[in-house]
């Protein structure tokens, strides 16, 4: 595959880029393989990429039911950001933005890492405070994040509407400068490219019909559309979907699965410089490159897969981001998505090893799970080579439901996030 | 366009929250004079006294400001024989009343229920924009609405919003 | 919007009426104190989660104030029947009760 560089591109623009050639190979099922990673989005790819390239397992294949990154990998709203409260937390979606500050080099692939800075609005006394301690926290843990007056979130974001008597009024922001955006599809692409330049299979349109175990418990393989796969490890990164996967090897989950949906408006110059979120009235909203506002909202209250979600919701954000941003009162709405997202009971992911022998999980990663990507990646292979936890991953167990010793980062957001 | 759907907040009144089992409820209906409805959403007056059924043990009365002992006194009296609890709220909802031709659309810009459905006479307790209120039909072009005294300043300005639309013709 | 029948308000009313409670028929075990922290997993975070036919509690909080059980399929989102509280789980679909099945073996 060749690789891409200002020669590769500028000789492209100039002869139209009427020869390029596919990316990755559309691989054959093969019959036995050392790892299948169950789901071919942003965390599985990257899992892949990072067996190859780290571990020198190269024997692996990643399998989805449906297209590459066609999951919550590209119904997101792209925020990246690592403010959160807890010691673990911090660590892990810091890992993941060190990772993504270089991505696009490691990948020879641009990913279009944006770090223009992810603003959390404070509308009322409790907000304040919860902000204020997330700050000092998370400067103890090394990740940077400042408070802003009203007044300075106004300077850094002029359409902010600082009234007083707003409905929601702004009494502060948290602001991370190395938060931003990253663009989704090219996450996935990039990792699908450089996981398949190393030998790595990836097998789209093939349904998981159930993980299948020895006489001794462990993994076997997988009974798939396309007939059975052995592997000695199989990962399941499937979101939304894993209860059920999951559920064909015995292993039943604290996970919820919840439709998230977004929308974007119509393109419109730039205006927009920051990532904007407020938790209280759970919306969020960034410009794209393209120019169209990403505005998010928060999940619908019923568990389902639809992949659509409800109107009120919907209705519920704009009245919220037209609130803050009285700016955006006339701008036209394009479309809308949904995806399935997995909730844990306290918010955080569930990154390891199961009581299964050579099944491992990535999983529960709610709302936020696009931003930790390749942190998760990372250390999600890390646990699949050596059978071990990664220093970083090794809090976020199941056994943590158990035991009782939960990331409760839903009691310190207050929101699912 | 003419629009002449008037929106007005009316006087205070008397209002009791009375929750009781079914059992009682025919202890109840004997001390305050008159049979309490039996079905959700069901409006019984007689003279000066309403009582609206809101859930499968829960009552609405109300009564001029200065007949509240008619409601007070007859249920204490029964109390220990049929246990309840009547809880005065009158100080807690502030009554608007819709009156007017364009009523019904005037209240759907906020109140996702079907309206057409709501016969008169009936009442019901359901959401207006986000804000519980007690909705009551009360003649076909006539509602009142029961608006718990913090929302009602944002309950109002949505009204005004969305008659100055009407009056546009929007 | 989903439109949601309250079995005590005897009336399909709209989703923003209501509020969704969690997987229902998960019974508070009658002697917590000999329960194993594993069965206190189980009870408390453990959920079917199934991709078919739920079986879940909704209130009907800016109505009647009361909490019902409802049969929905989660990928369409239908509603196959709502009961009171006290009912038993009716069954649902061909397709949803197998995925049922699947999960429950």
């Amino acid at each position: 595959m060749s690789k891409f560089s200002a020669v590769s591109l500028l000789k492209g623009a100039l002869t139209g880029y009427k020869n390029v050639e596919p990316q990755w190979p559309d691989a054959e099922l093969k019959s036995e393989y050392d790892v299948i990673i169950v789901g071919a989005g942003g965390h599985g790819l990257g899992a892949a990429y990072y067996l190859a390239k780290e571990h020198g397992i190269t024997n692996v294949a990643v399998i989805d039911k449906g297209w590459l990154g066609g999951g919550n990998t590209g119904r997101n709203t792209t925020i990246i950001r690592s403010n959160y409260l807890y010691d673990e937390s911090a660590r892990l979606y810091d890992h993941a933005v060190d990772l993504w500050d270089g991505l696009s080099q490691d990948l020879n692939y641009n990913v279009m890492f944006s770090q223009r800075g992810v603003m959390m609005l404070a509308h009322n006394v409790h907000d304040v405070q919860s902000f204020k301690r997330h700050i000092h926290a998370n400067r103890l843990n090394g990740v940077d994040n400042v408070w802003l007056t009203p007044e300075q979130a106004k300077e850094k974001c002029p359409p902010l509407n600082i009234s007083p008597s707003a409905r929601y009024p702004v009494m502060g922001a948290a602001f991370q400068q190395r938060g931003g955006t990253a663009r989704h599809d090219a996450v996935a692409w990039g990792y699908a490219r450089a996981a398949a330049a190393r030998g790595v299979d990836i097998i789209q349109n093939c349904p998981v019909l159930s993980i299948e175990r020895g006489p001794e418990g462990a993994v076997t393989g997988l009974q798939t559309a396309r007939g059975f796969v052995k592997a000695k490890k199989i990962a399941v990164s499937a979101a939304g979907g894993t209860s059920v996967v999951m559920d064909t090897a015995g292993v039943r989950l604290p996970l919820e699965s919840y439709p998230l949906q977004a929308l974007v408006s119509e393109p419109v110059k730039p205006i927009f410089p920051q990532v904007v979120m407020s938790n209280t009235v759970h919306a969020y909203i960034s410009q794209s490159d393209k120019g169209e506002l990403v505005i998010g909202s928060g999940t619908d209250q019923y568990v389902s897969y639809s992949q659509r979600g409800g109107l009120p919701l919907i209705e519920h954000t704009l009245a919220a981001i037209c609130e803050v941003f009285p700016i955006f009162r006339r701008i036209r709405m394009l479309r809308k998505w949904g995806g399935v997202v997995d909730v844990t009971p306290d918010r955080s992911p569930i990154l390891g090893k199961t009581p299964v022998q050579g099944l491992y999980l990535n999983c529960g990663w709610g709302t936020g799970g696009f931003k930790a990507t390749p942190g998760s990646a990372h250390v999600f292979a890390h646990t699949i080579a050596q059978d071990e936890p990664h220093p970083i991953n090794a809090p976020f167990t199941l056994e943590r439901f158990e035991t009782g010793r939960l990331i409760d980062e839903a009691a310190a957001a207050a929101v699912a996030h | 366009m003419a629009f002449n759907t008037i929106v007005e907040t009316l006087p205070a009144m008397g209002r009791f929250s009375l929750r009781c089992k079914r059992e009682n409820t025919v202890a109840m209906s004997k001390a305050l004079g008159f049979e309490l409805p039996s079905t959700i959403s069901e409006l019984v007056r007689s003279g000066n006294v309403t009582a609206l059924k809101l859930g499968p043990d829960e009552w609405m009365l109300t009564c001029p400001m200065d007949e509240r002992a008619k409601i007070k006194e007859p249920l204490a009296a029964v109390y220990a024989d049929a246990v309840h609890s009547l809880t005065e709220v009158s100080s807690r909802e502030v009554s608007i009343r819709v009156s007017g031709p364009e009523a019904e659309e005037l209240l759907s810009t906020s109140c996702p229920r079907n309206l057409r459905e709501l016969t008169v006479g009936c009442g019901v307790r359901t959401v207006f924009d986000s804000v519980q209120v007690i909705l009551t039909r009360e003649e076909q072009n006539q509602f009142r609405l029961d608006v718990w005294r913090s929302f009602v300043p944002h309950v109002m300005g949505l009204l005004s919003v969305a008659t100055k639309e009407f009056e546009c013709g929007l | 919007m989903l439109l949601i029948h309250c079995p005590y308000c005897k009336e399909k009313l709209p989703e923003l009426e209501f509020e969704y409670a969690g997987q229902a028929h998960i019974a508070r075990p009658l002697n917590p104190a000999e329960q194993s922290d594993a069965e206190w997993r189980d009870y408390l975070f453990i959920r079917s989660n199934v991709r078919g036919d739920h079986a879940e509690q909704w209130r009907h909080t800016h109505g009647c104030g009361r909490y019902f059980n409802a049969l929905r399929n989660t990928v369409s989102d239908k509603f196959i029947a709502t009961y009171e509280i006290e009912q038993p789980r009716p069954t649902g679909s061909e397709e949803g009760e197998k995925s049922n099945e699947q999960l429950e073996s």
